[in-house]
Parts: structure tokens; C-alpha cells; sequence
């Protein structure tokens, strides 16, 4: 039998949990996890135990980088490390480098770690599970002068509370704690929630409004929705619009879309949540030749950028997006997130 | 005795032959002083041309297709009128949402973002006009609007419903009819789909919540008979859900460039 790639988990929280390890024991013919590292001890202890016997664990990212079975490491931690800690993988010459979103905190570090990944050859994705989402990659091949022609651009995330989606993807190893509270009335503190919202939330569909409005001319509408969300506006030099829309309540029923309108053209996708193994999105794209229809595909973009880190591990694929455009994507997501935090900060307390 | 019906020649089509037919007992077409008279809006001289309907015979008016005019031309002629004014919408006369008003105006002021959504091959600020006259006939009167885009291939603009934030949204596309209205809150959300509105394809309200969904009655009905239906109600004595002075405030929200067609 050969050898499955091993893989690291640097940080051990409801991501790598909830998210990660389902999706790697769906590809254990190919992927193991090797080690498991977080700053907790007996969260890395716990985790590893479910992983496997063999899983090694500790609190020492030098320790997982040293690991001699750690082929692919995939950084999970809190943001403000994903730079340091994707920048030292690479140095540690491992097989491939999956960082979770965001990239890095700055553009500079972003740029830093992808030269390095060029220069080293160590491949490196970014967790934006949508660009790998095999429905939506489908749709791609027929969409023609969408990209071009687009006019306007409309990304919707409406979800219950996590812990909905957690408690049946997984049975989590202790409560993180929640989200420091802030004072709303505050333009400060509303500006600090909405870019943390931006970086933590709209991130995930970003590269694919980038796609459609690659240009930003200006950021016209920004501000919260209670109890957590967003609604920005966005407008390219060109007339084009986006909107984003964020917001997480009670309601059962969650709405993750991306759509894109140009005269003669619709592309409406209908992702599933992020925690179950639900399956590709659904799309479909609206012609004057007709209407088309992609997906469902059993494999939702998560279990696909695993197969596909896995391919670069083993040399049989090149990265589906090169590193200049994971740099663009963090430029672009910081930038929306700055110039809308920008709004609110000139703006007084909310009525 | 069923009204007659006179209707202006570029309104005698077929699509309107059909909804006359489906009501046979309320409307009886081809009169020409007409106890009701149908008034295409889709020309700039509208209003005049509704002031000229407006004589001893007619019992009711139906203003179709109606496009940006003048507030005070529009509001005077509201002071003038002797007889109801029908003016037909693509979605605030649809019976799907009268049917769910009462519960849209309860839900509407705790919602965190009220969102008006459209795709048509239309001129845009008729779009946004039939937006306006949905949310006054759903979830109530809006205030503040702005506008951040009202150009020929669309509008992006943001109104208030008390301190409820309201964005309306139109793309001026050939790649199919729809729109939508959705109430996000913290408990509940409510969505109101429309498809096209040439046909009786019903429109989806839906209200959810953490306990799950729950889908209104479907009633399939063209927007057109919607507005028949009402426009023989209004001759009967019943007051239309839209009116002539709630157009006036709603173009009085638009600013001086959208009114010009």
C-alpha cells in the first residue's frame, strides 16, 4: 500500500475540527493526519487522539515542522500568525502549504510569502473554498464574456449561529470563546467590528467578486446589521456594482450566493454551508443560447482543495491560482475592508 | 350592470383581451365613453391624458405600465380626481403580497435590513418606481431615499423605513424576469420572490425562523389582472391599495434626473 501524505495542523480550534478533519478522513486514501499542534496542550492532545493513534501532538510549531511525516501543512490558527507560521513552512521545505483565510494581515507579508513560494517551489493555497468549488469551476468553462461584460454583482451569506452547523459536522473538543464585545455606539469600535467582519466573514466570497469587478473605484454604502453583519456597496470605474450582504441570526434557514448580472447574462451560484459535507454548489447560468446547470457534485470546495493540495504535494498539479493572485485577493480584501471601516469611522453613532 | 370598458389603442392588445376574458362577470370590454377607462402610463403626457378620462361617465381609471412623471403634476391631479385612480404595478398588486401586508408591516421595523431586488429588461427608474410602490403597499412608507446609481443599465440607492435600512436594487438584463423582497431580522426572515409578471406564475412568500419555514397560499394571477381586478373594485367604491397621492410621494423621493424619461 503506499504511503498517504501526512498532514500538519498548525492550530486545533472548531475550523480544524469541524471543517478540516471530516473532509481529510473522507480523503484518508490519500491524506492522514500526522501531527496536530495548538497552544492549548490538551486540545492538541484531544484532537490528535480522534485523528488517529499514530497522530502526534504538541504545542511547538518548530516540532511539527521538524516532524519528519508532516508532508502538508495546513495553518488554522488565529490570523495575526498565518504570515509567520506559512513563511517557516516553506523554509521547512515541506510538500505543500495551505493557509486558511486570510492569507496574512498585511499585503507586504502576503508578497513576502509568495516570492518565497515561487523561489522554493513549495506550492501554497489559501482557504478560499469557493474558488475550488467543483460546480462553480464548471460554470466557469461556459461563462464566455461574463467576467468582461459583467455589470452587476451580488454576494449574499445569510447563516444561523455556528454552532448549528459544529454540533453536525462534529462533536468539538471544548468552547472557544466568543468574539470580544464591543461598543456598537462607538465609530471606532463599529469600524474595528465591520473590517473584522469583512476579513472574517465576506472573505470568503471576495476572489470571486474579484473575478467580476476587479477594479475598485470606491466603496459607497458601509455599515453593520445587527446582531452581527454587513452591507457594503461597491463600484468599479466602470459602472459596475457589487453588494455584500452578511448576516447571521436565528433563522434555520441559511443563503450563501454569488450572482453576477451582465445584459444578457445571469450566473446565479447557491453554495451549501461550510461545516457539513453537503456537496458542490448549484449552479446555473442564464444565455440567450439558453439556461445551464452545474452540479450538485458530491465533493463541496473544501474536500476539493484538499484533493487538490494533495495533487500539488505529489507534483501531479499545478496551482490553480498562483501566488500573485492570492496576494490580489488579500489586496483586494483588505482594501474593501479598510475603505468601508473608513465610513464608519467618520460617521457618528448609529440611530 | 357590468362597466364597460374603454381602453386606449395601444392598450387593446391581446394580453389585455385575456385578462378582460377572465373576468367576464366584472368587466365588459369595447366601450368607448367606457364606465372604466384604461390609460397607458408609458407615455410622458400621462397625466393629462388621465385629467381628459376623467368625465361624468367614467367610474374608475386604470393607469397601466406606469413610468416617472412630475410629483406635483401627479399630486394635482390626485386633488382633481373625481373618481379612483388604478395604477398598475408589476408587484404591489399582486395578491401575494396584499395577502401578507398585515404580517410584513408587524415584522418590517425589527428587521436589521429590508432588501428590494430586480431584474428586468426595463428602464431603470420605472423599476425603482414599482419598488417604491411595493414597499408602500407591503411593509409601509420609506424615507431618505438616495441614490448612489440610477444609469441605463441600472439603480443601487437606500432608503429608511423608520431606522430600518432598505437598499433597493435594479439590473436592466434580458437574462430573466424576477424580484425579490427580503426582510432579514434577528428572529425571522421573510421573502417575497416574484417571477415574471406578464404571467400567473405565483409569487413565493416565505416566512422563516429557527423553527423552519412556512410558505403562504400561491394565487396565480397576472400582475395586469391584479390590476383589472382592483380597478372594477375601486369603480365598486373600494379604495386601491396604491394611489395617486402615494405615487406623488414616491416621486417626490426620486431625485429631479430620475424623473426625466
Amino acid at each position: 500500500m503506499n504511503r498517504t501524505l501526512g498532514v500538519g495542523f498548525v492550530g486545533a480550534g472548531p475550523v480544524t475540527q469541524a471543517i478540516h478533519l471530516p473532509h481529510l478522513a473522507a480523503l484518508s486514501d490519500r491524506l492522514h493526519v500526522a501531527h496536530v499542534m495548538d497552544v492549548n496542550a490538551g486540545t492538541a492532545a484531544a484532537v490528535a487522539a480522534r485523528a488517529g493513534a499514530g497522530t502526534r501532538h504538541g504545542t511547538s510549531v518548530e516540532a511539527l515542522l521538524d516532524d519528519g511525516d508532516v508532508d502538508v501543512v495546513a495553518i488554522c490558527s488565529p490570523h495575526a500568525f498565518h504570515a509567520e507560521q506559512a513563511e517557516a513552512a516553506i523554509r521547512a521545505g515541506k510538500k505543500a502549504v495551505l493557509v486558511e483565510k486570510p492569507f496574512a494581515t498585511t499585503v507586504e507579508d502576503a508578497e513576502r510569502i509568495a516570492k518565497l513560494s515561487t523561489e522554493s517551489g513549495v506550492p501554497l493555497i489559501v482557504g478560499a473554498m469557493h474558488t475550488y468549488d467543483p460546480a462553480y469551476l464548471a460554470a466557469a468553462t461556459r461563462w464566455d464574456q461574463l467576467p468582461a461584460e459583467a455589470r452587476h454583482i451580488r454576494s449574499v451569506i445569510q447563516l444561523p449561529p455556528n454552532a448549528r452547523f459544529e454540533e453536525l459536522a462534529t462533536q468539538l473538543h471544548g468552547t472557544p470563546p466568543g468574539p470580544p464585545r464591543r461598543d456598537l455606539s462607538d465609530p471606532g469600535q463599529r469600524a474595528t467590528a465591520l473590517r473584522g467582519s469583512v476579513l472574517g466573514l465576506a472573505i470568503h466570497d471576495l476572489p470571486l467578486v474579484r473575478r467580476f469587478l476587479p477594479d475598485l473605484d470606491r466603496v459607497g454604502e458601509a455599515d453593520l446589521l445587527a446582531p452581527f453583519g454587513y452591507r457594503i456597496t461597491l463600484h468599479g470605474p466602470d459602472g459596475r456594482t457589487a453588494e455584500l450582504l452578511g448576516h447571521m441570526g436565528t433563522a434555520w434557514r441559511p443563503e450563501w450566493t454569488f450572482e453576477v448580472w451582465s445584459a444578457t447574462t445571469a450566473l446565479h451560484a447557491g453554495f451549501t454551508p461550510s461545516y457539513v459535507r453537503a456537496g458542490s454548489a448549484e449552479v446555473s447560468l442564464s444565455t440567450p443560447g439558453g439556461r445551464m446547470c452545474f452540479g450538485p457534485d458530491g465533493r463541496n470546495g473544501y474536500e476539493a482543495e484538499w484533493v487538490h493540495l494533495a495533487d500539488l504535494a505529489s507534483g501531479a498539479a499545478q496551482p490553480r491560482h498562483t501566488p500573485g493572485d492570492l496576494v490580489a485577493d488579500l489586496a483586494y480584501a483588505i482594501d474593501v475592508a479598510d475603505r468601508a471601516a473608513a465610513i464608519l469611522s467618520t460617521q457618528g453613532a448609529p440611530a | 350592470m357590468t362597466p364597460t370598458v374603454h381602453l386606449d389603442d395601444d392598450l387593446d392588445t391581446p394580453s389585455t383581451r385575456a385578462v378582460l376574458a377572465s373576468l367576464p362577470r366584472s368587466l365588459k370590454p369595447g366601450g368607448n365613453t367606457g364606465g372604466i377607462r384604461a390609460v397607458s402610463g408609458d407615455r410622458p403626457d400621462w397625466p393629462e391624458r388621465v385629467r381628459t378620462a376623467l368625465t361624468p361617465e367614467t367610474r374608475a381609471v386604470l393607469v397601466s405600465e406606469v413610468t416617472p412623471a412630475e410629483p406635483a403634476a401627479v399630486r394635482e391631479l390626485a386633488d382633481v380626481a373625481t373618481v379612483p385612480v388604478v395604477l398598475d404595478s408589476p408587484w404591489a398588486l399582486n395578491p401575494a403580497t396584499l395577502g401578507a401586508a398585515g404580517q410584513l408591516r408587524a415584522a418590517a421595523s425589527a428587521a436589521a435590513i429590508i432588501e428590494l431586488f430586480a431584474v428586468r429588461d426595463e428602464a431603470p427608474a420605472k423599476t425603482l418606481l414599482a419598488q417604491l410602490a411595493l414597499l408602500r403597499t407591503a411593509v409601509g412608507d420609506v424615507t431618505d431615499l438616495r441614490l448612489d446609481r440610477l444609469d441605463a443599465h441600472g439603480h443601487l440607492g437606500f432608503a429608511r423605513l423608520g431606522t430600518v435600512p432598505v437598499q433597493l436594487t435594479g439590473v436592466r438584463s434580458t437574462a430573466g424576469e424576477e424580484a425579490r423582497l427580503v426582510l432579514r431580522g434577528a428572529g425571522e426572515q421573510w421573502r417575497l420572490q416574484f417571477g415574471d409578471a406578464a404571467l400567473a406564475r405565483p409569487a413565493a412568500v416565505t416566512r422563516i425562523d429557527e423553527h423552519g419555514e412556512h410558505l403562504l397560499p400561491t394565487v396565480y394571477e397576472t400582475a395586469l389582472r391584479a390590476a383589472w381586478r382592483h380597478t372594477h373594485a375601486a369603480a365598486e367604491g373600494v379604495t386601491p391599495p396604491y394611489t395617486l397621492r402615494r405615487l406623488a410621494d414616491d416621486l417626490s423621493l426620486l431625485p429631479a434626473g430620475a424623473l426625466v424619461r
